[in-house]
């Protein structure tokens, strides 16, 4: 999710291969919402929101690494 | 209404009285919020529906979410008890801060191809990550 609109996103999407769908906040209502804010220059900040099925926030990660995301979402889900 | 004055709810009187009828009744009783004047119904025919007898909107209360949702609408406005009333709903409807064991709030949005993603659609089906970023071809 970021502010980006939808032509960026396939774009993006296509030349990185992502198997999930980007969505679009191009009001930044969003972000807003889930205070992911806090980024100059009317950006979306890096954070990542994780939900349950009873539709609970079970983790909140402010400290992103771009790098080691996806292991650590899995060793996120591995743990519970 | 002076308890939702320094938190971050703005409220909006609307009418199908014009600007000039809206002014005086802000003199006489210094509300301390805006009346928007709905001379053409607009406005009162999209949200509270129009009293045909009267010519004039419906008493209805809206409570709108910075994500533009509506999150709770009151029909069976209590003119002596609204501002307290409008104080509770607003706390009870509207999201509250984001922070784990919480509910997160609901948000729909569409992704690349236009496909149409809203979050309690997952509820009782699928966990769900939301990973916001600052821009597209940042890493990721």
């Amino acid at each position: 999710m970021s502010v980006q609109d939808a032509a960026s996103h396939k774009q993006f999407a296509e030349e990185n291969n992502l198997n999930f769908p980007l969505l679009v906040d191009t009001g930044r209502h969003i972000s807003l919402l889930f205070g992911a804010t806090d980024q100059p220059d009317g950006l979306s900040s890096r954070i990542t929101v994780v939900i349950d099925k009873d539709g609970q926030i079970i983790k909140l990660d402010k400290e992103v690494n771009a790098r080691t995301h996806g292991k650590d979402l899995a060793d996120f889900f591995q743990s519970r | 209404m002076s308890q939702i004055r320094g938190t971050d709810t703005v409220v909006l009187g609307v009418s199908v009285d014009d600007e000039a009828s809206h002014k005086k009744f802000q003199e006489e009783e210094k509300f301390g919020f805006p009346l928007l004047a709905d001379t053409e119904f607009a406005v009162s025919k999209t949200y509270s529906g129009i009293m045909e007898r009267f010519q004039a909107s419906n008493r209805a209360t809206f409570v709108i979410d910075k994500a533009g949702y509506i999150r709770a609408i009151d029909r069976d406005v209590n003119t002596q008890t609204h501002g307290a009333d409008l104080v509770e709903l607003i706390e009870e409807s509207i999201p509250g801060p984001i922070e784990v064991g919480r509910p997160a709030p609901d948000m729909i949005a569409s992704d690349e191809n236009g496909e149409t993603y809203q979050l309690s659609s997952f509820k009782e089906k699928k966990n769900v990550v939301i990973a916001f970023y600052p821009k597209d071809f940042t890493g990721g």
